[in-house]
């Protein structure tokens, strides 16, 4: 009986292995949503990315086009699990991107959304939430790091690549 | 940035298939696997981005059809810096109008209130100096769509067209973000609206008052400053150098020519 149990040899593994799986869907249903929402409304996205005055306005139609359905990518690939490091550490990489535009806008004092799901834009003085739109994306960040860490989760096609996992192939 | 990410992930998957072989003794195609995993994910999301860029060569909004005549027309002139003046000359109270024809909160108290704007124009008891200004420069893809649409109405001013042209501008406001109606659009609704077309064309191909539309602009922010402090934007609605609360009421033009006539 206990030998048809593999995984109890390793039982913190298998607990990994389903925060990992957590954190892998909990990205990808970020990705999908800001993705989603800034692709129904790719307009509002220009006005959205041009409020950080970083880019000159070639740049921001560029890169208000072409983001939405990176998220979109980067979501799609999480969920399906394909890839799982790769594409998490290309999350971290857009995620310090949009930290580190943010926290240019505050300290130029800006006073925009960060349109992270969809809107964005100016607003009104007093409206800005600096604090709680950057403490969302570190928390993001850190779903990220776990995958970059330790990639390995359940109903992954990465599992299904690297072949049958029931027998724990990597020690560590 | 993946070569020190895809070495490591290289050795691992090395790593990986040395175990399985060992375990099963079968050939170790881990490390196969992981390089196609890893020309998939950069496919897709290079297609993506690919995808996204060519897609979004955005359109300007399709037919512009002219709105319909307003009920009550009044005459417009224009003047240098970028205002054109609309009304009787000698009426009784003048108020200066600031806006941007990309701008959203324009387009809604337009909405609200031309058609009584309109009726104290033609009344001759109102005269309206619009500051046509290209604030919003930026905020249309590409950008630059403010001036040009504060040029067209210049010209259509100068040809005695201002009013069905303005009110078309703001009844179809194109969205903030997308590409505004282009310069060809911009000269076919002048024919549209009966601005004789080579003269007209001509004005809004050169761009005859973006000099005075820009000027107009510097001077709107010195004076508007002065009024509201930093925070002005458009619509602003000013009266003897007053804001007038225009925003929420629909009768801001009838309640000021009357409260200005008992004042007097």
């Amino acid at each position: 009986m206990l030998a048809t149990l593999a995984p109890v040899t390793k039982p913190s593994g298998k607990t990994l292995d389903i925060l990992g799986t957590l954190a892998r869907l909990g990205l990808a249903a970020v990705w999908l949503i800001s993705g989603g929402v800034k692709v129904a409304d790719l307009n509002q996205t220009y006005v959205a990315v041009s409020a950080y005055e970083l880019l000159p306005a070639g740049a921001v139609s560029v890169v208000a086009s072409a983001m939405p359905f990176l998220e979109l990518a980067l979501g799609a690939l999480l969920l399906a699990g394909l890839g799982t490091r790769l594409v998490a550490a290309l999350s971290i990489v857009v995620l310090l991107a949009f930290i580190g535009a943010l926290l240019q806008a505050w300290v130029r004092g800006l006073s925009i959304d960060c349109g992270c799901f969809g809107g964005g834009g100016q607003v009104a003085e007093g409206e800005t939430q600096y604090p709680l739109e950057l403490a969302r994306d570190t928390a993001f960040l850190l779903l990220a790091v776990w995958l970059v860490i330790r990639p390995r989760s359940l109903f992954s096609a990465d599992a299904v690549f690297d072949g049958r996992r029931e027998q724990p192939i990597e020690t560590r | 940035m993946g070569g020190a990410e895809r070495n490591a992930r290289k050795r691992r998957q090395q790593e990986a298939a040395k175990a399985v072989g060992k375990a099963r003794g079968a050939s170790g195609n881990s490390t196969r696997n992981a390089i196609v995993i890893g020309v998939v994910v950069v496919v897709v999301i290079g297609l993506a981005v690919i995808g996204g860029v060519l897609l979004n060569q955005k359109e300007a909004p399709t037919a512009l059809q002219p709105a319909a005549e307003s009920a009550s027309s009044y005459d417009a002139t224009v003047q240098s810096g970028g205002v054109v003046v609309a009304g009787a000359k000698d009426a009784p109270v003048t108020v200066e109008v600031y806006e941007d024809f990309l701008c959203p909160a324009c387009g809604m108290l337009f909405d609200q209130s031309h058609k009584d704007v309109e009726k104290a124009l033609a009344s001759g008891k109102l005269k309206a100096r619009f500051h046509l200004i290209n604030m919003l420069d930026s905020q249309s893809d590409p950008p630059g769509y403010s001036l040009e649409a504060a040029n067209a109405a210049s010209c259509a001013a100068e040809s005695g067209k201002f009013q069905r042209y303005y009110n078309t501008l703001f009844e179809k406001q194109p969205e903030e973000g997308g590409a505004g109606y282009t310069t060809d659009q911009l000269v076919e609704l002048g024919k549209k609206v009966g601005a004789p077309a080579d003269k007209f064309g001509r004005c809004v191909r050169r761009g005859t008052y973006k000099n005075d539309v820009q000027q107009g602009y510097q001077k709107a922010q010195q004076d508007l400053r002065k009024i509201y402090g930093d925070q002005f934007g458009t619509p602003s609605v000013v009266h003897n150098g007053r804001p007038v609360e225009a925003m929420g009421n629909p009768h801001w033009a009838s309640d000021l020519v009357a409260k200005s006539g008992k004042d007097s």
